[in-house]
């Protein structure tokens, strides 16, 4: 009996086979398409994990009593923007653009008529969008008000973001970017996305005011607050590490032979950056930082972001070493203007952003140090800055009018964590718990 | 002098010089001691031959009330202490050499006397003397609410650390302090009294301060001077020991100091 049973079972397996080889073989092109999906799929499940990436970073950074309060910001702006992106990001940024300026249709993407292909390009570019809001989080950490963060990266989001990028990547349907007109180079985002977060958090950073004691009073010099948890920061970056490879690497937005070099290079930038500003720092006769290291990495990743697809391998670790470079600068001069960073954000992803952008015209290796190409950069990296900082600093001043952004001194001394969500990161060994646990 | 005191002094400076060669010279009296059970058995043990149980009990909660785990211990003010509350006769330099050499010195350690305390009561030591209270907190005040007891620890370990953090800082903070006192509404005789106790720069007691809130709005101000002065880690620091000390406090248990905060 069992020996009949598996000889019907080997016969109906054959019978599946030989229908499945007579049916028609699927084309290349489709086969490509399916493949393009996975890719940019996975890269976008890479670009989402950075998010845990940052959780990390900024939550190691800060003191233990405000931990729960940064990790709450990252998770919630990602959520929100991933909401309000599909609402109406993607239709501002990727939208039938006639005008060159903001998109016009597309919102609330789906229907029986939507491709599967923007399905996948929406998700994709809703991992970006989060990332873009998500850096301004950790600028403003142990002094800002959870609910007036949330709406604030939700306008981010919705609006700063999503119309700077439809002048540089819109629109995928009609008409286009008046950037992108004019031939402005950002692959992957090192202006779109690094520089519009970091010059928000700049914005933000500056109506916010620094952190309670962050100055000396008598020297007016810095006074160090460090964070309660270096490896956990370094853990931060590492996993934001990996997950630029996603970031740059699905950029492609296909899987294309050019994702390895793309990868290359974005592995040496960052490698570069930690080793430019160790040499820099060094040559100061500075200390080496573990969290300036970290920060060198992502400065190195951030720089190579825009000119990832077009450089040389040699280019991306001379932008790389030179990104690393500017942000020791960088965060010197955040510190002589009195503004308070305590992640460093604004000049690894402001700066860097900036810089990266600019390398990216410089050395395009299809045409090297191209002053026109240099001065198209200049412009994107201009209009970008106008356009965000200015805009994000009137909505930081708006919401802080009508909500309050900056929490109130007795709140940062008993910490965010309790006074914003009644839940402490570390409830066994918090060593600086300074309040009683809500009831 | 005759011969058998002559003796006797002999006698007493080889029981002091075989006491004190177990303790290494770097060892001094003035190190923290940290664990609370650990010292209170080491006291007591030292106490229970010399004293009758009562004194020894006596003896062992002017320990607990006056003399915060977290700081530094002094066995000599400790001793001073005692003798002005219990009668330890012609004990002290022989408390001092049994106490030193059992709390730095190489010792077993007995069994914490805690419940038998307990099972005493807080035996009421006298109110100490007042060129003590200047640095003391008054625990042994009978008007004194536990939340005043408390909120007058906590100042009295703020103003020690703040005193420790550098010259001149203690008298900024008092001086910051009245500078804030018209916008922190707390009362006019919150006020008054909290402008007395800057006056005096903390070598008196701060009068009574109600309600709670009130306490914590001047707690809070402190804590706004030390992280512009001193910075916010040091600040935040200086108030967990201070908030950790503090709840050594019997009168924490039914008032914890984090209430302020």
């Amino acid at each position: 009996m069992n020996k009949k049973m598996f000889l019907c079972l080997v016969a109906a397996l054959l019978s599946l086979i030989s229908m499945n080889a007579a049916a028609a073989p699927p084309s290349l092109e489709s086969i490509q398409r399916s493949m393009d999906t996975i890719w940019v799929v996975t890269a976008g499940a890479l670009v989402f994990f950075m998010q845990a990436g940052f959780a990390l970073l900024e939550g190691g950074m800060v003191r233990s009593k405000n931990t729960v309060n940064v990790v709450m910001k990252n998770y919630t702006d990602m959520c929100f923007g991933a909401l309000v992106f599909w609402m109406f990001g993607y239709g501002l940024m990727f939208g039938a653009n006639p005008s060159g300026w903001i998109g016009t249709d597309h919102f609330f993407l789906g229907g029986e008529e939507t491709n599967p292909k923007e399905f996948t390009m929406l998700f994709f570019q809703t991992m970006f969008a989060a990332t873009a809001a998500t850096i301004v989080s950790g600028a403003l950490a142990e002094r800002a008000r959870f609910s007036a963060y949330v709406v604030v990266s939700i306008f981010i989001t919705t609006f700063v973001y999503a119309i700077y990028g439809s002048w540089v990547w819109g629109s995928l349907y009609e008409g286009s970017g008046w950037l992108r007109e004019m031939g402005f180079i950002d692959f992957a985002g090192s202006t779109v996305v690094h520089s519009v977060g970091g010059w928000c958090a700049l914005a933000g950073i500056i109506v916010l005011g620094p952190r309670l004691g962050k100055y000396d009073p008598d020297t007016g010099k810095p006074r160090d607050i460090p964070g309660h948890n270096l490896p956990m920061v370094a853990l931060g970056g590492f996993i934001l590490w990996l997950g630029w490879f996603g970031f740059n690497g699905g950029s492609t937005l296909s899987a294309s032979v050019d994702i390895g070099k793309i990868i290359l290079n974005t592995h040496l930038s960052a490698s570069a950056g930690v080793a430019g500003s160790i040499m820099l720092l060094l040559m100061l006769g500075k200390p080496v930082l573990m969290t300036n290291t970290i920060n060198a990495g992502l400065a190195g990743l951030v720089g190579i972001t825009a000119g990832c697809a077009v450089m040389d391998p040699m280019y991306a670790v001379i932008t790389g070493l030179i990104s690393g470079m500017v942000l020791v600068v960088s965060t010197q001069f955040m510190e002589a203007m009195r503004w308070d960073d305590p992640v460093g954000a604004v000049s690894v992803h402001g700066t860097c952003g900036a810089w990266g952008t600019l390398a990216a015209g410089i050395f395009n290796s299809e045409n090297l140090f191209d002053i026109d190409q240099i001065l198209v950069q200049l412009t994107g990296i201009g209009a970008a800055f106008i356009w965000t900082f200015f805009v994000a600093l009137i909505l930081f001043k708006i919401i802080d009018k009508i909500m309050g952004l900056r929490a109130i001194t007795i709140d940062q001394q008993r910490g965010l964590d309790y006074t914003e969500h009644y839940e402490l990161g570390y409830p066994e060994f918090q060593q600086d718990a300074l309040h009683k646990r809500k009831e | 002098m005759n011969t058998k005191n002559i003796i006797d002094i002999s006698k007493k400076r080889a029981n002091i010089h075989s006491a004190l060669k177990d303790i290494t010279p770097k060892e001094t009296n003035t190190k923290n001691i940290i664990d609370g059970p650990k010292r209170r058995a080491i006291v007591y043990s030292a106490l229970k031959d010399i004293l009758p149980k009562k004194s020894c009990i006596e003896a062992l909660w002017i320990l607990e009330n006056k003399f915060p785990v977290a700081a530094s211990f002094s066995i000599l003010a400790y001793l001073d202490e005692l003798i002005e509350v219990i009668d330890i006769g012609d004990n002290r330099s022989t408390l001092n050499i049994t106490l030193t050499k059992l709390l730095y010195g190489p010792a077993p350690t007995g069994a914490d006397p805690w419940e038998e305390m307990q099972s005493y009561g807080s035996a009421s030591p006298k109110a100490p003397s007042s060129s003590r209270m200047v640095s003391s907190v008054s625990v042994g005040q009978s008007d004194a609410t536990n939340e005043m007891v408390v909120f007058r620890a906590m100042l009295t370990g703020l103003c020690r650390g703040i005193h420790r953090a550098g010259p001149n800082k203690e008298k900024k903070m008092y001086d910051y302090l009245v500078d804030k006192i018209a916008s922190m509404d707390i009362g006019k005789a919150n006020s008054a009294n909290l402008h007395l106790w800057c006056k005096h720069a903390g070598k008196q007691d701060i009068e009574n301060i109600t309600p709670e809130s009130a306490m914590a709005k001047i707690i809070h101000e402190i804590y706004l001077w030390s992280c512009t002065y001193l910075g916010p880690t040091q600040a935040d620091k200086l108030f967990s020991s201070v908030v950790k000390e503090t709840e050594s406090l019997q009168e924490a248990d039914s008032f914890s100091p984090r209430n302020l905060l």
